[in-house]
């Protein structure tokens, strides 16, 4: 009940009110106080370029499950935890690791001024779609990586053999029998990723320039720039019932496929690319795949240790240098400028955050968790109505807490709740993923053979279901403290000027001129990807045998 | 001891176990023997207190047990699937009553170390139980449900995930062990060798009911009727009807004297023929108490040979000291004292 009652009031009441609002206005003035094109633009633009993205994915990502579930190669291990590593990357650190490699003050720009001695960056990426495009594929490749190849590896050389014995020649065999099978998780895969893509928010903000805005973008600029609150709830909806048909979709008619396909019971040891093809194939696929995850970060890394004096109008000359200012300057507080953000304040504030979105959706998921494995009427309220949030943005629950939550205590800077609140709304949905699926994975046996032996009902849980559930909770809490510490949409609507998170403090860095600010905000992304790393270290150690995040 | 009265029990809206009641004494090892399906595990889960029984109840040394919970009631169950602990290790597991129980740790020890010398895996005690074999999980089960010396010992068919040969190894270690641990025993099994060459006492479950009771060698000899007989899997069944006079039956295959029953002349009947009571010739007699057919199939089975013999309609199985060419016509005669009359 507690978990209902939490998503009901924080979650649902916001959406009702983004409801309210959006159609209060219509009702007053009529639909023609909305210009069609005002939604039409920024909804077209967002479908395009998360198809365009999600294709790019999988053209990357399927060669990837190939090589991953058939090959062995050397770091393959490595590269696996290399491409995890993206996923739980904050936006912004993501914004700015591409910023350090691409941008007009980024290494490529400066290696090529360098090289060739010119005198402008001959690159301009930035800003354009094709830098929206590849964050998305540096985003997501590892979904399809994940997912396909789960299942790929599954798929029972047995069932090649026996179609070949048929008469099958190897395109035949792929074209009905591994297609078919792989179509699930394929299908999973791409719903996934357009998901992610259709929501994208950060990055496209931050990489995309004005130019470009997505639903997510567009709602941000009508309600914190122009004040434009009825318009950016009416954005709202449209992109709530948009990815809400996409979760539902994923949810009822993708996921119950995955992972029935039959099943390989013999582990073989995976060979090692032998044929030429096979080779060529497996260094291409890995140059490219440690170019787009590595390049990015390690610039990121490297520019936040180097300065740049370029002394202003000599362009081209510039002194170049190793130092650890930019991470000094975090701990030195200049509170005399108007658009100082005190750097460790913001860490400060992100930890605790962080720290309260852990024991928040740790407990709520643990509980809901437990009522959703009960069969009968409650289960079938809980799990769609705790499932949704995985559907609405980030943003639009960003907006609808400003809706909402517009009086005291909520309103008062000082109430730190609100931050984290949001934070756990978005990270529940995929806790309660970790926690139930372990949890159904516990065998009711364990506990019946737990009270035959003696052991009461607390015990049951203390001596049985906890030690079993301790790593699934453990890789739920340290992916909600890793999501609340880069969370950017919703803590860009309720994070006041005084109150930063570190997302939110590297944004404004980063939007403002200055080689100072630039630096802080690559030296913080570096900490935010320092922790990430670690992060999914842990995730991935944690992680069962066999079992998928998604 | 143990006493079960008149258990209840329906499952989605079929009843499932109809009036069930039996006893269990002291040192004693009790069989049930049923189909899979027909209620067996429920009736241990309701004995366990992990069910509720609609109607009856459930007596220990005449108190009533209904309310005491399953944590209470200090009885052992050895799961079907072993139910091991995966997250603790060998030791762990079959230290997990006894740690309940608060023992003290020498003590907690001593008999965990006792327990691993019993099913011989002394080495095993820190392996993780994820590590272990089938066989190794099975001894290690059985040793946690021992370990904190239970009342009664339930065993859902323990050896229900083995491989044959395996089996027919451990029936005989759970045999000796059974044995030794001197606890009153209810093992549940579909198989009837386990059932045979471990029973103290049969209970044969049939559609709810319990339809026979017995050592194995009066379930053996007079099966109560011809469910019993097939399920058993005692021989060749073969219906006709009661004679005029008593002790004969009329079948479509000749007349068959048996020993005289309490059937009504006219009624029909039903008869046990064993393969290993028939006597083959390879001349084709009209006597009584013979059928002639022809040898569809001769298979050796070590002591003897198994014939496949088919007449007019009925497929029977006979064991011949003699090997016979398929096709050949041979007769099989029963002596009047090894036909049993079955009731249906």
């Amino acid at each position: 009940m507690v978990p209902l009652a939490f998503v009901l009031v924080f979650f649902y009441q916001p959406l009702v009110a983004i409801f309210r609002l959006a159609f209060s206005k219509a009702f007053v003035q009529g639909l023609a106080a909305f210009k069609l094109e005002q939604v039409t633009r920024p909804l077209g633009f967002t479908v395009w370029q998360a198809l365009l993205s999600t294709l790019l994915t999988l053209a990357l990502g399927l060669p990837s499950a190939y090589l991953f579930s058939h090959f062995t190669f050397p770091g393959r291990k490595t590269l696996r935890l290399l491409t995890l590593l993206p996923f739980i990357l904050p936006t912004v650190v993501t914004a700015a690791a591409f910023n350090a490699l691409l941008g007009p003050r980024g290494l490529l720009n400066l290696g090529l001024m360098a090289l060739f001695k010119l005198p402008s960056a001959p690159i301009h990426l930035l800003n354009s779609l094709p830098a929206i495009l590849l964050a998305h594929v540096f985003y997501n490749t590892s979904v399809v990586i994940r997912v396909v190849s789960a299942s790929w590896s599954r798929l029972s050389g047995r069932l090649h053999q026996a179609a070949q014995t048929l008469g099958a020649s190897p395109w035949q065999t792929f074209k009905t029998v591994t297609l078919p099978l792989l179509m699930p998780s394929i299908l999973s895969a791409s719903l996934l990723v357009f998901l992610f893509n259709f929501s994208s928010f950060g990055v496209v903000l931050m990489l995309g320039g004005p130019r470009f805005a997505t639903l997510e973008v567009e709602i941000y600029t009508q309600a914190m720039q122009m004040l434009n609150l009825p318009l950016a709830s009416l954005l709202s909806l449209v992109q709530l019932s948009f990815t809400l048909l996409i979760t539902l979709l994923y949810n009822r008619q993708v996921l119950p496929r995955v992972g029935k396909t039959a099943l390989n019971l013999e582990s073989t040891p995976l060979p090692r690319p032998r044929k030429p093809a096979e080779k060529l194939l497996a260094i291409v696929l890995i140059v490219t795949l440690v170019l787009l995850v590595a390049a990015p970060l390690l610039s990121l890394v490297a520019r936040s240790f180097l300065t740049l004096e370029a002394a202003r109008g000599e362009r081209g000359d510039v002194q170049t240098g190793l130092t650890l200012r930019y991470y000094l300057e975090l701990f030195q507080n200049r509170t005399g400028s108007l658009f100082y953000v005190p750097p460790l304040l913001a860490i400060r504030n992100s930890i605790l955050y962080a720290l309260v979105t852990v024991v928040l959706s740790g407990i709520l998921g643990l509980l809901a968790a437990y009522a959703m494995q009960r069969q009968g009427g409650l289960r079938r309220v809980l799990e769609p109505v705790l499932m949704l949030p995985l559907g609405a943005s980030a943003v639009t629950l960003g907006l609808g807490f400003l809706v909402v939550f517009n009086h005291p205590p909520f309103n008062n800077p000082r109430f730190p709740l609100l931050i984290p609140i949001a934070h756990t709304l978005v990270a529940l949905p995929l806790v309660l993923r970790v926690l139930t699926s372990a949890l159904r994975g516990i065998p009711e046996s364990l506990r019946q053979a737990a009270r035959v032996l003696g052991a009461g009902p607390l015990h049951v849980f203390w001596s049985v279901d906890l030690p079993l559930l301790l790593r699934p909770l453990l890789a739920g809490m340290v992916f909600a403290f890793t999501v609340s510490l880069g969370e950017f949409g919703a803590s860009s609507f309720l994070s006041t000027p005084e109150m930063p998170t570190i997302p939110v403090a590297i944004y404004r860095y980063i939007s403002q001129p200055g080689a100072l600010n630039y630096g802080q905000a690559l030296a913080m992304s570096t900490i935010l990807l320092l922790v990430c790393a670690l992060g999914t270290l842990v995730i991935e150690r944690t992680r069962l045998p066999g079992e998928e995040l998604f | 001891m143990l006493e079960v009265r008149n258990i209840h029990k329906t499952y989605e809206g079929k009843p499932l176990l109809n009036g069930i009641s039996f006893t269990v004494a002291s040192h004693e090892l009790v069989c049930l023997l049923g189909s899979s399906g027909s209620g067996k595990s429920t009736l241990l889960r309701i004995i366990a207190g992990m069910e509720e029984p609609e109607q009856g109840s459930v007596w220990w040394n005449g108190a009533d047990l209904a309310g005491v919970p399953t944590h209470q009631r200090g009885f052992g169950l050895m799961f079907q699937d072993y139910a091991l602990f995966p997250h603790l290790t060998v030791a762990q597991n079959i230290a997990y009553g006894l740690k309940i129980q608060a023992l003290p740790p020498t003590e907690i020890d001593s008999r965990v170390r006792e327990a691993l010398h019993t099913i011989r895996m002394e080495d095993f005690a820190s392996r993780p139980v994820t590590e272990l074999s089938g066989g190794e999980q099975q001894r290690v089960a059985l040793a946690r449900a021992l370990a904190p010396r239970p009342r009664l010992l339930m065993l859902d068919e323990p050896l229900g995930a083995l491989d044959h040969s395996l089996r027919v190894r451990l029936i005989e270690e759970l045999r000796l062990l059974l044995r030794e641990s001197k606890v009153p025993v209810i093992y549940v099994t579909h198989d009837r060798e386990e059932a045979f060459s471990l029973a103290d006492r049969l209970l044969l479950l049939h559609e709810g009911r319990l339809l026979q009771q017995g050592s194995p060698r009066d379930l053996f000899l007079r099966p109560a009727n011809s469910w019993a007989a097939e399920f058993l899997g005692l021989g060749n069944r073969v219906s006709g009807q009661v004679g005029p006079e008593g002790g004969t039956v009329l079948t479509p295959w000749g007349v068959f004297a048996c020993e005289p029953g309490s059937k009504l002349p006219g009624s029909p009947a039903i008869l046990l023929l064993r393969p290993e009571d028939a006597r083959v010739s390879a001349q084709a007699t009209g006597a009584n108490n013979t059928i002639t057919g022809q040898v569809r199939d001769c298979v050796f089975l070590g002591e003897h040979f198994r014939l496949e013999l088919e007449a007019e309609g009925l497929l029977l199985q006979v064991y011949s000291q003699e090997i016979i060419q398929p096709g050949s016509t041979v007769s099989a005669y029963w002596p009047a004292e090894n036909v049993l009359l079955l009731s249906e």
